[in-house]
């Protein structure tokens, strides 16, 4: 009972959190109290007072309106390079896991390389080159994060295509697209599920870790990533809220993100035992 | 032509080790055929080569050599559409009836599943009707059908394998050891079934277990397997009275002991 009441609490304070984070970043202009680009630089390095709650930074630009609108490129960054990342590694894992064979020994040692590059490095490398705009952002978080989905997904395919039914489905003629589509990916999706979860919060991470280096999201969009590296790192010693307001978006939102991800898997596995006892 | 289905020296080998240098045969020359109506049984411990065989007949193993003969058609030069065809008129019942099902899929998907995939019956409503005939056939409520198959019985998911293959009107069930997983009263009401449904809709049985006294009540000619050789082969009455084979001697020999 205290577990369930556990999880309970995890699911309604992560579920808030992130509705609330979503919600701001959605109706930023609503909210926001300035414009986050207006640059006023007799009004620089204010700390926070009745017209500015959060003070403002370096260029005189409103601390609040930055920070409410700081989360909407790297969410939907993280979220549009998690569903690139996870429908390729989707497409790699179940190729590689259904057709074993040759074709699952090429594609196991084409992840095995990627897994063994360093991410971080591989993506500076990769922003670096390409030069960053949203797309090369998304392409390196892709390119870093797939083998993590098709190694899964490959995985879960093996143990699913072992199962008799499997089998069955071919003793009647099933095409291997049928087998595919109906019946083995219904079987893994809540591994999917759980997966998408936890990688949201992980690319999250990324994108304001890039953004910190200056190669994610450029100024002057607003990101808290690139407040944080941007006046927040030459100013934190005289100017400290320019740090704790983008920090601590960033901590709650990858933070609730995580145990959402968490929750799903204990309650898929809590499900799938209660339904067993029936 | 009473034989519907033929085997002709079937081989299937299975090579394995880095550069594919040793081989087993796991079924060497097994030749005999099933007669229309009639159940044969296949006998032999496990891993004589039974169930690779019915991965043979069911074409999800490519043979390595031999001929499988269907209505005098060899099954491995079948051109797509007879495939299908093939694939509606053979059936398989595994061992383990709960593994053969599906476990996201309620059990009316389950059993929608081979009626779409072989375009039979236009409608749902159509469909749903030879379903609800067909479970009366083998003694299912429809009630069950908004369940998955975890909560079911072994014998209820052994009568609705049985009931989804005899769904697609088949000619042959292979039965790859159906009551195995099951309780022994359960076992005898599914053999039961078994047999009135062979009376009732005239099928053919190949029937594969380990059981020689199953087999001697249900089957009318009997084959004894050993290390992937049919080693001897007969009418029922010929095997339990008077085996040739030491194999079969000692199969029959466990059996009367242990009685």
């Amino acid at each position: 009972m205290t577990q369930r009441k556990k999880q309970a609490i995890k699911l309604i304070a992560a579920g808030t959190v992130l509705a609330l984070i979503v919600l701001m970043t959605i109706f930023a202009p609503y909210l926001a109290p300035y414009d986050p680009t207006a640059v006023q630089m007799e009004q620089r390095l204010l700390a926070p007072n009745a017209a500015h709650p959060l003070g403002t930074d370096a260029l005189g630009r409103d601390v609040l309106s930055r920070v409410i609108y700081g989360g909407r490129a790297s969410l939907l960054l993280a979220v549009v390079a998690t569903c690139c990342s996870m429908g390729a590694g989707l497409f790699i894992g179940v190729l590689a896991g259904y057709c074993e064979g040759i074709v699952d020994t090429i594609i196991s040692g084409i992840s095995n390389i990627f897994q063994g590059l360093p991410s971080t490095i591989l993506m500076i490398a990769l922003v670096g080159i390409l030069g960053s705009s949203n797309s090369s952002i998304v392409l390196a978080l892709v390119l870093t994060s797939w083998v993590g989905f098709s190694r899964l997904v490959r995985g879960e395919v093996l143990k699913v295509k072992q199962a008799l039914y499997i089998e069955g489905m071919r003793c009647i003629g099933a095409s291997h697209w049928r087998i595919i589509w109906r019946h083995i990916l219904p079987n893994i999706r809540t591994t999917l599920i759980v997966l998408f979860t936890t990688r949201v919060g992980r690319v999250v991470l990324s994108v304001a870790g890039l953004s910190y280096l200056g190669l994610g999201i450029q100024p002057p969009t607003p990101d808290w990533g690139e407040m944080i590296s941007g006046s927040a790192r030459r100013y934190f010693r005289s100017a400290p809220h320019l740090l704790w307001a983008p920090g601590i978006c960033i901590i709650l939102l990858t933070l609730s993100i995580h145990l959402l991800g968490d929750f799903l898997r204990d309650w898929f596995d809590v499900k799938q035992d209660l339904v067993k006892e029936l | 032509m009473s034989d519907i289905l033929e085997l002709r020296a079937v081989c299937r080998t299975f090579s394995h080790g880095i550069f594919h240098t040793h081989t087993t045969k796991a079924v060497d020359r097994v030749s005999f055929s099933l007669e229309r109506g009639k159940t044969f049984g296949l006998v032999g411990n496990s891993g004589c080569g039974k169930t690779t065989l019915s991965r043979l007949i069911t074409r999800v193993l490519p043979l390595t050599s031999g001929q499988i003969l269907f209505e005098g058609t060899d099954i491995t030069r079948f051109p797509r559409p007879q495939a299908k065809h093939y694939h509606r008129a053979v059936q398989m019942i595994f061992q383990n009836p709960e593994a053969s099902l599906d476990p996201s899929m309620r059990l009316r998907d389950s059993l929608l599943e081979p009626l779409s995939l072989h375009h039979i019956g236009h409608t749902q409503t159509e469909r749903m009707e030879r379903i609800a005939h067909m479970l009366k056939l083998v003694g299912l409520p429809e009630s069950l059908l908004s369940r998955y198959p975890h909560q079911i019985s072994g014998g209820e998911a052994q009568r609705l394998v049985i009931c989804r293959a005899l769904l697609l009107e088949p000619k042959i069930l292979l039965l790859d050891e159906p009551t195995a997983m099951l309780d022994v009263s359960v076992q005898a009401s599914i053999l039961h079934l078994l047999r009135a449904l062979q009376q009732e809709l005239g099928l053919t049985y190949l029937y594969i277990t380990h059981d020689i006294e199953l087999l001697a009540w249900i089957s009318d000619r009997i084959g004894v397997m050993q290390q992937g050789q049919l080693v001897e082969l007969g009418s029922r009455e010929q095997i339990l009275n008077a085996p040739a084979h030491p194999y079969t001697r000692a199969l029959l020999d466990a059996y009367t002991h242990w009685k």
